[in-house]
């Protein structure tokens, strides 16, 4: 999701823009400000790599880090952010370079999470209505997810409150739907509710602060941005420092998440699944019709090339790219698209349910 | 009957013999890379002592008497002691003798694919087929190959030898395995454009399974609703259907293709699927073979003809 390569469903993926424009923008639900604490704390780096890469492939998130950390930075470019590979995720590493007070001190350190919370960046993802739907549905996805890496992350009675600073989250970015489902899931989860009231009431304050400054890349109404993150005081510390882990897990989260398409399945196949679909689309020869990535011989002309699979919205123009359906049309597509092309193949339905999810792992 | 049989994958291992044929090859193969190794390490020993060694192995290496030993007789000893070694260990693979109760077969090398002429004892043909060879286990068969345009070779690297096939010649090779299976194959000459995807495959039966492989093939096609499509749009003038009207040679005989385990000459499964996609663009999927593209079907024409197809067991 580099910005100069627009994605399907035309999220131009993040980029910068100026503190201001922020209000100016019609659409305060599609923007997502994510800030980027920085010290050490590799291992929940680790985690959440892990995490992801079993779930699915993130294509290129950290060309949005890096613009997160430019813009905080107030630079054009921040040189001293080192990309990490291609994706999965599991390889990516950010290193961030110190905050404002820390900027021109050469190599940063690495890892994103850690006790001295400190905005870095900011930046803005601008949405398509059709990109609505999708970020709300993967929202949910993403704060299950959220839940988990802070519960294991802070191994204390509070664990919960991150779970409850994420829901909030998504569900000021989200609206509608996605909101009235976060909510309902914060309040059964959370159980916190008390605290969390006190700590957002602050952070409303500290933001009004931070506006003044022009320095937050924050938003009214919403519960995540960079301007509350150095709160920061020794009585609350570690409170803090698990809330705001969990809020920059999500939004961090929500941020990749919302670039993907919205064919994201609820239990996204796991790497074994979809390295067997890969395997049997081999062995069944799919590529006499079909050219696939990964495959190099055959690329098959007769039918369509299989490249971004999992973006796509519909399976031969006609029916919506959701995983049983898929499976049952990889298997027998005459008898869901009557007329076509591509005869029944006999295989397995096992076989049947890994191709579907290879092919929905298919998006770059 | 075949389908749960172990199935190597792509490329052969060239150093896993499955029959007698095979395994001398492999025993020589490990012997002079063994032997080969151990010269190679003597050979840097001299070098390492020409160039680092203290003056008295220096002179030991120099003098008259390693000229003699290292330079005369152990070069001499060793490959006469090889190539003696050798030719007894692969007499056996000569065609000069045919063993007692071997299958005939002629295989004829075509830019890119296999004809199979099953024989019986007297050389007389009894039945047609390409791509793929099925064989009893535990019995020699002896290949009769021949090539129609350019040099190919012959090779099923797990069961025997590798023999080119010359055109305006009969060369012999003996195979067999061992043990029921599916062994690839694949031309070892390189014959043109495509030559890489000019595969082959051998299936071995159990005897009994032999038998009734062998007694299953009997012309099933005479009718279906893709033969007249066949005929019609010009399939019949290359290929073959026993039965039918169909009796083009140019191609690879069709009269049981349904049964086959691979298509294009053992480079694709053979299933409904790639049956359609190499009808409609066979060059997609293997450039510049001589089968066109078929363009024109529409997708109840492509349908018939692939359901016809499949159905020639």
């Amino acid at each position: 999701m580099s910005p100069s390569k627009a994605r399907g469903m035309g999220c131009q993926g993040p980029r910068l823009v100026p503190s201001q424009r922020f209000r100016d923008h019609p659409h305060l639900a599609e923007r997502v400000v994510v800030a980027a604490p920085f010290a050490p704390g590799g291992k929940l780096r680790l985690k959440i790599g892990g995490r992801l890469a079993g779930e699915r492939r993130i294509p290129r998130p950290h060309a949005f880090a890096r613009h997160a950390v430019a813009f905080g930075a107030r630079r054009e470019r921040a040189p001293r952010v080192a990309l990490g590979p291609k994706a999965p995720c599991r390889h990516i590493v950010w290193r961030l370079g110190g905050g404002q007070e820390r900027a021109g001190k050469g190599r940063g350190k690495r890892g994103i999470i850690g006790r001295d919370l400190r905005p870095v960046g900011g930046a803005e993802l601008f949405c398509d209505g059709a990109h609505r739907f999708m970020f709300a549905a993967s929202a949910r996805i993403i704060v299950k997810l959220a839940v988990e890496i802070a519960g294991i992350e802070s191994r204390e009675p509070r664990g919960k409150a991150p779970v409850a600073f994420a829901f909030d989250a998504v569900a000021g970015e989200t609206g509608g739907r996605g909101a009235r489902v976060a909510a309902a899931h914060r309040n059964r989860l959370a159980g916190r509710a008390e605290r969390i009231r006190i700590a957002r009431r602050r952070v409303a304050s500290r933001q009004g602060d931070q506006e003044e400054k022009g320095c937050g890349a924050h938003l009214a109404g919403t519960n995540f941005g960079a301007g509350w993150f150095p709160f920061r005081s020794a009585r609350r510390e570690a409170e803090t420092k698990v809330m705001a882990k969990g809020a920059w897990i999500a939004s961090m989260l929500v941020m990749l998440a919302a670039c993907h398409s919205p064919a994201i399945e609820p239990d996204a196949a796991d790497a074994g699944t979809i390295a067997r679909g890969e395997a049997a689309a081999e062995r069944l020869g799919c590529g006499a019709c079909h050219a696939m990535p990964g495959i190099d011989w055959p690329k098959g002309r007769v039918g369509p090339p299989l490249d971004s699979f999992g973006t796509r919205a519909m399976v031969a123009g006609r029916l919506p790219n959701e995983a049983p359906l898929l499976a049952q049309y990889v298997g027998d597509a005459p008898a869901l698209v009557p007329g076509s092309a591509m005869p029944a193949i006999p295989m397995t339905e096992a076989e049947a349910r890994d191709i579907a999810a290879w092919l929905q792992s298919l998006r770059d | 009957m075949t389908d749960r049989l172990p199935e190597t994958g792509w490329p052969p291992p060239v150093l896993d013999p499955a029959g007698p044929y095979s395994e001398p090859v492999t025993t020589l193969a490990w012997a002079l890379l063994v032997g080969g190794t151990v010269v190679f390490g003597v050979v840097l020993a001299a070098l390492w002592i020409a160039l680092r060694g203290s003056p008295k192995l220096k002179g030991r290496l120099g003098g008259e008497k390693a000229i003699w030993v290292l330079g005369f007789a152990f070069p001499s000893v060793v490959l006469t002691g090889l190539l003696v070694w050798g030719l007894m260990l692969t007499s056996s693979l000569s065609a000069t003798r045919i063993p007692e109760g071997a299958m005939r077969v002629k295989i004829i090398g075509e830019m890119w694919w296999w004809r199979v002429h099953y024989r019986d004892g007297q050389g007389r043909e009894t039945l047609r087929d390409a791509n793929e060879l099925h064989i009893p286990v535990g019995r020699p068969v002896l290949l009769e190959l021949e090539a129609a345009d350019v040099i190919h070779s012959f090779w099923v690297p797990r069961l025997g030898g590798k023999m080119d096939m010359i055109p305006g010649r009969t060369n012999r090779l003996l195979i067999e395995a061992d043990a029921p299976g599916v062994y690839k194959g694949q031309c070892a000459e390189y014959c043109g454009g495509p030559h890489a995807l000019m595969g082959f495959v051998v299936v071995a039966h159990s005897p009994e399974d032999f038998a009734r492989w062998r007694a299953s093939r009997v012309p099933a096609g005479a009718s279906g609703a893709g033969l007249g499509l066949f005929l019609s749009s010009g399939c019949a003038a290359c290929h073959t259907i026993r039965g039918t009207a169909a009796n083009g040679l140019a191609g690879p005989d069709l009269t049981h293709v349904g049964s086959r385990r691979t298509l294009g000459a053992g480079i694709l499964p053979n299933n409904p699927g790639t049956m359609a996609g190499w009808i409609a663009d066979s060059q997609a999927i293997k450039p510049a073979n001589r089968m066109p593209a078929y363009h024109q079907f529409n997708a109840a024409e492509l349908g018939a003809l692939t359901a016809y197809m499949v159905s020639l067991k």
